[in-house]
Protein backbone atom coordinates (compact mmCIF):
# COMPACT_ATOMS: atom_id res chain seq x y z
CA UNK A 1 0.00 0.00 0.00
CA UNK A 2 2.82 2.36 0.32
CA UNK A 3 3.67 4.93 -2.42
CA UNK A 4 6.10 7.74 -2.96
CA UNK A 5 5.02 11.47 -3.69
CA UNK A 6 5.23 11.16 -7.09
CA UNK A 7 2.40 8.73 -7.56
CA UNK A 8 -0.20 10.49 -5.28
CA UNK A 9 0.44 13.48 -6.73
CA UNK A 10 -0.14 11.87 -10.00
CA UNK A 11 -3.94 10.09 -8.17
CA UNK A 12 -4.60 13.37 -6.99
CA UNK A 13 -4.45 15.04 -9.80
CA UNK A 14 -6.33 12.18 -11.81
CA UNK A 15 -8.77 12.22 -9.41
CA UNK A 16 -10.24 15.66 -10.83
CA UNK A 17 -10.44 14.40 -14.10
CA UNK A 18 -11.89 10.96 -13.55
CA UNK A 19 -13.05 8.72 -10.79
CA UNK A 20 -10.22 7.04 -9.57
CA UNK A 21 -10.36 3.23 -8.90
CA UNK A 22 -10.69 1.57 -5.54
CA UNK A 23 -7.63 0.57 -5.09
CA UNK A 24 -6.07 3.99 -6.67
CA UNK A 25 -8.31 5.95 -4.09
CA UNK A 26 -7.59 3.63 -1.44
CA UNK A 27 -3.84 3.85 -1.89
CA UNK A 28 -4.01 7.55 -2.27
CA UNK A 29 -6.04 8.22 0.66
CA UNK A 30 -3.27 5.75 2.44
CA UNK A 31 -0.44 8.45 1.58
CA UNK A 32 -2.41 11.09 2.62
CA UNK A 33 -3.12 9.95 5.77
CA UNK A 34 1.03 9.76 6.57
CA UNK A 35 1.91 12.87 4.30
CA UNK A 36 1.72 16.25 5.02
CA UNK A 37 3.43 17.72 2.72
CA UNK A 38 1.17 15.59 0.06
CA UNK A 39 -2.30 16.27 1.93
CA UNK A 40 -0.82 20.64 1.31
CA UNK A 41 -0.51 19.80 -2.15
CA UNK A 42 -3.98 18.56 -2.53
CA UNK A 43 -5.88 21.24 -0.64
CA UNK A 44 -3.64 23.66 -3.09
CA UNK A 45 -4.91 21.87 -6.17
CA UNK A 46 -7.78 22.23 -5.38
CA UNK A 47 -7.34 25.99 -4.67
CA UNK A 48 -6.60 26.51 -8.20
CA UNK A 49 -9.32 24.74 -9.73
CA UNK A 50 -11.57 26.43 -7.49
CA UNK A 51 -9.95 30.10 -8.72
CA UNK A 52 -10.04 28.93 -12.40
CA UNK A 53 -13.64 28.47 -11.46
CA UNK A 54 -14.68 32.16 -10.07
CA UNK A 55 -12.14 34.06 -11.93
CA UNK A 56 -11.37 34.93 -15.58
CA UNK A 57 -7.60 34.14 -15.46
CA UNK A 58 -6.55 36.97 -18.12
CA UNK A 59 -3.41 37.32 -17.43
CA UNK A 60 -2.12 41.06 -18.15
CA UNK A 61 -0.58 40.30 -21.59
CA UNK A 62 -4.24 39.12 -22.67
CA UNK A 63 -5.84 41.64 -20.83
CA UNK A 64 -4.58 44.65 -22.71
CA UNK A 65 -4.47 42.78 -26.31
CA UNK A 66 -6.64 44.77 -28.68
CA UNK A 67 -7.65 44.30 -32.38
CA UNK A 68 -5.74 47.11 -34.41
CA UNK A 69 -7.90 49.62 -36.15
CA UNK A 70 -6.97 48.79 -39.44
CA UNK A 71 -8.07 44.97 -38.67
CA UNK A 72 -11.41 46.47 -37.51
CA UNK A 73 -12.15 48.58 -40.88
CA UNK A 74 -11.20 45.54 -42.91
CA UNK A 75 -13.62 43.56 -40.33
CA UNK A 76 -16.38 45.77 -40.97
CA UNK A 77 -15.77 45.98 -44.84
CA UNK A 78 -15.90 41.85 -44.74
CA UNK A 79 -19.43 41.78 -42.88
CA UNK A 80 -20.17 44.95 -44.89
CA UNK A 81 -19.42 42.86 -48.12
CA UNK A 82 -21.53 39.50 -46.47
CA UNK A 83 -24.31 41.65 -45.67
CA UNK A 84 -24.89 42.37 -49.04
CA UNK A 85 -24.67 39.34 -50.87
CA UNK B 1 -36.12 38.63 -21.34
CA UNK B 2 -35.61 39.27 -24.98
CA UNK B 3 -32.67 41.11 -26.35
CA UNK B 4 -32.48 42.97 -29.62
CA UNK B 5 -28.96 42.28 -31.69
CA UNK B 6 -27.31 45.16 -32.90
CA UNK B 7 -26.69 46.51 -36.56
CA UNK B 8 -24.10 44.07 -37.53
CA UNK B 9 -21.66 46.85 -38.40
CA UNK B 10 -21.88 47.56 -34.60
CA UNK B 11 -20.76 44.71 -33.22
CA UNK B 12 -16.99 45.35 -34.40
CA UNK B 13 -17.04 48.18 -32.54
CA UNK B 14 -18.72 46.48 -29.52
CA UNK B 15 -17.52 43.30 -28.68
CA UNK B 16 -14.62 42.53 -31.03
CA UNK B 17 -11.69 43.07 -28.47
CA UNK B 18 -13.60 40.97 -26.07
CA UNK B 19 -13.98 38.16 -28.68
CA UNK B 20 -10.62 38.52 -29.43
CA UNK B 21 -9.06 38.37 -25.87
CA UNK B 22 -11.23 34.76 -25.42
CA UNK B 23 -9.42 33.35 -28.65
CA UNK B 24 -6.06 35.20 -27.76
CA UNK B 25 -6.15 33.08 -24.76
CA UNK B 26 -7.08 29.71 -26.00
CA UNK B 27 -5.39 29.87 -29.10
CA UNK B 28 -2.14 31.85 -27.92
CA UNK B 29 -1.55 33.05 -31.82
CA UNK B 30 -2.41 36.58 -32.66
CA UNK B 31 -3.18 35.57 -36.01
CA UNK B 32 -5.24 32.45 -35.73
CA UNK B 33 -7.06 34.67 -32.90
CA UNK B 34 -7.86 37.25 -35.41
CA UNK B 35 -9.13 35.02 -38.17
CA UNK B 36 -11.68 33.15 -35.61
CA UNK B 37 -13.14 36.51 -34.60
CA UNK B 38 -13.85 37.07 -37.96
CA UNK B 39 -14.82 33.39 -38.56
CA UNK B 40 -17.15 34.06 -35.47
CA UNK B 41 -18.57 37.13 -37.10
CA UNK B 42 -19.44 35.66 -40.71
CA UNK B 43 -21.06 32.99 -38.84
CA UNK B 44 -23.25 35.50 -36.73
CA UNK B 45 -24.27 37.23 -39.50
CA UNK B 46 -26.02 34.37 -41.37
CA UNK B 47 -27.33 32.82 -38.05
CA UNK B 48 -29.01 36.10 -37.32
CA UNK B 49 -32.25 35.12 -37.85
CA UNK B 50 -32.08 31.86 -35.08
CA UNK B 51 -30.79 34.43 -32.32
CA UNK B 52 -33.30 33.82 -29.76
CA UNK B 53 -32.93 36.55 -27.51
CA UNK B 54 -32.24 34.80 -25.01
CA UNK B 55 -29.03 36.09 -23.93
CA UNK B 56 -27.27 39.07 -24.40
CA UNK B 57 -25.47 39.73 -28.03
CA UNK B 58 -22.31 39.23 -26.40
CA UNK B 59 -23.18 35.80 -24.99
CA UNK B 60 -24.65 34.53 -28.12
CA UNK B 61 -21.25 35.83 -30.17
CA UNK B 62 -19.20 33.90 -27.68
CA UNK B 63 -21.25 30.82 -27.71
CA UNK B 64 -20.24 31.24 -31.29
CA UNK B 65 -16.71 31.59 -31.14
CA UNK B 66 -16.72 28.62 -28.46
CA UNK B 67 -17.96 26.62 -31.65
CA UNK B 68 -15.28 27.99 -33.88
CA UNK B 69 -12.12 27.41 -31.28
CA UNK B 70 -13.52 23.84 -30.80
CA UNK B 71 -13.32 23.04 -34.57
CA UNK B 72 -10.10 24.61 -34.23
CA UNK B 73 -8.76 22.91 -31.97
CA UNK B 74 -10.42 19.36 -33.36
CA UNK B 75 -7.96 20.20 -36.41
CA UNK B 76 -4.88 21.16 -34.97
CA UNK B 77 -5.44 18.60 -31.57
CA UNK B 78 -4.45 15.71 -34.78
CA UNK B 79 -1.14 18.11 -35.61
CA UNK B 80 0.39 17.55 -31.97
CA UNK B 81 3.34 15.58 -32.10
CA UNK B 82 3.30 12.94 -30.19
CA UNK B 83 6.25 13.86 -28.68
CA UNK B 84 5.04 16.88 -27.00
CA UNK B 85 2.52 14.82 -24.97
CA UNK B 86 4.10 11.97 -24.24
CA UNK B 87 5.89 11.42 -20.20
CA UNK B 88 9.49 11.52 -21.81
CA UNK B 89 9.23 14.62 -23.65
CA UNK B 90 12.04 17.48 -23.36
CA UNK B 91 10.80 19.90 -20.88
CA UNK B 92 9.97 16.90 -18.78
CA UNK B 93 13.53 17.69 -17.34
CA UNK B 94 12.54 21.02 -16.65
CA UNK B 95 9.17 19.78 -15.12
CA UNK B 96 10.79 17.82 -12.58
CA UNK B 97 12.92 20.13 -11.74
CA UNK B 98 10.43 22.32 -11.32
CA UNK B 99 8.55 19.93 -9.67
CA UNK B 100 11.44 19.42 -6.92
CA UNK B 101 13.06 22.29 -6.09
CA UNK B 102 10.28 23.17 -3.60
CA UNK B 103 9.13 20.13 -2.80
CA UNK B 104 8.02 21.50 0.63
CA UNK B 105 4.99 22.87 0.23
CA UNK B 106 4.14 26.51 1.68
CA UNK B 107 0.75 27.19 2.69
CA UNK B 108 -0.34 29.67 0.47
CA UNK B 109 -3.94 27.62 0.39
CA UNK B 110 -4.96 28.54 3.71
CA UNK B 111 -4.94 32.22 5.16
CA UNK B 112 -7.40 33.10 1.67
CA UNK B 113 -8.48 35.74 4.15
CA UNK B 114 -5.40 37.14 5.28
CA UNK B 115 -3.20 36.68 2.52
CA UNK B 116 -4.75 35.70 -0.69
CA UNK B 117 -7.56 36.79 -1.45
CA UNK B 118 -8.75 34.91 -4.19
CA UNK B 119 -8.36 38.12 -6.20
CA UNK B 120 -4.49 38.43 -5.82
CA UNK B 121 -4.37 34.16 -6.23
CA UNK B 122 -5.88 34.86 -9.15
CA UNK B 123 -3.79 37.68 -11.26
CA UNK B 124 -0.76 35.25 -9.96
CA UNK B 125 -2.54 32.20 -11.55
CA UNK B 126 -3.13 34.06 -14.68
CA UNK B 127 0.57 34.80 -15.01
CA UNK B 128 1.71 31.59 -14.57
CA UNK B 129 -1.07 29.88 -17.05
CA UNK B 130 0.67 32.07 -19.39
CA UNK B 131 3.94 30.74 -18.96
CA UNK B 132 2.96 27.28 -19.35
CA UNK B 133 4.05 25.17 -22.54
CA UNK B 134 1.28 26.05 -25.40
CA UNK B 135 0.23 22.57 -25.86
CA UNK B 136 -0.24 22.18 -21.84
CA UNK B 137 -1.69 25.09 -21.36
CA UNK B 138 -4.31 24.85 -24.05
CA UNK B 139 -5.48 21.50 -22.37
CA UNK B 140 -5.46 22.59 -19.22
CA UNK B 141 -8.23 26.01 -19.76
CA UNK B 142 -9.83 23.24 -21.99
CA UNK B 143 -10.31 21.08 -18.25
CA UNK B 144 -10.13 24.12 -16.13
CA UNK B 145 -11.52 27.00 -17.39
CA UNK B 146 -14.12 26.07 -20.01
CA UNK B 147 -14.94 22.86 -18.09
CA UNK B 148 -14.81 20.41 -20.99
CA UNK B 149 -15.26 17.14 -20.12
CA UNK B 150 -11.73 15.14 -19.87
CA UNK B 151 -13.73 12.17 -22.45
CA UNK B 152 -14.66 15.21 -25.02
CA UNK B 153 -10.96 16.88 -24.53
CA UNK B 154 -9.57 13.47 -25.70
CA UNK B 155 -12.15 12.99 -28.67
CA UNK B 156 -11.23 16.41 -29.72
CA UNK B 157 -7.74 16.35 -29.38
CA UNK B 158 -7.63 12.76 -30.56
CA UNK B 159 -5.45 12.21 -27.50
CA UNK B 160 -5.72 9.28 -24.91
CA UNK B 161 -6.74 9.32 -21.54
CA UNK B 162 -3.60 8.75 -19.97
CA UNK B 163 -2.22 11.22 -22.02
CA UNK B 164 -4.73 13.50 -20.45
CA UNK B 165 -3.79 12.39 -16.76
CA UNK B 166 -0.37 12.80 -17.63
CA UNK B 167 -0.61 16.32 -18.62
CA UNK B 168 -2.56 17.78 -16.76
CA UNK B 169 -0.82 16.49 -13.59
CA UNK B 170 2.30 18.37 -15.34
CA UNK B 171 0.35 21.87 -15.82
CA UNK B 172 -1.58 21.40 -12.01
CA UNK B 173 1.94 20.71 -10.49
CA UNK B 174 3.59 23.58 -12.51
CA UNK B 175 1.38 25.94 -11.21
CA UNK B 176 1.43 25.35 -7.73
CA UNK B 177 4.92 25.74 -7.87
CA UNK B 178 4.74 28.86 -10.18
CA UNK B 179 2.40 30.19 -8.02
CA UNK B 180 4.39 29.77 -4.78
CA UNK B 181 7.75 31.25 -6.41
CA UNK B 182 6.02 34.55 -7.32
CA UNK B 183 4.68 35.02 -3.79
CA UNK B 184 7.83 34.00 -2.06
CA UNK B 185 9.63 36.39 -4.57
CA UNK B 186 6.96 39.03 -3.36
CA UNK B 187 8.00 38.10 -0.05
CA UNK B 188 4.38 37.88 0.97
CA UNK B 189 4.72 33.95 2.17
CA UNK B 190 8.13 34.19 3.68
CA UNK B 191 7.12 33.89 7.43
CA UNK B 192 4.43 30.83 6.46
CA UNK B 193 7.51 28.55 5.63
CA UNK B 194 6.03 25.21 7.63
Amino acid sequence: MTMNCDRASFLMSKDQDKSLSIMEKLSMKFHLMICTACRISQIQIGRIRDICKISKLESTKIKAAKLSDDFKVILKQRLDEDTQS
Amino acid sequence: MNHPLNNSADWVDLHSDVLYRFALMRVSDSDQAKDLVQDTLIAALSAQTRFGGNSSERTWLIGILKYKILDYYRKKGREIPESQLAPDSDDSEHFQNHLYQNHKPIRWDERADTILSNQQLGSVLSECVEKLPKHIQQIFIMREIDHIDSEDVCNILDITSTKLYVVMHRARKTLKDCVQKIWMEKGVLDDYEL
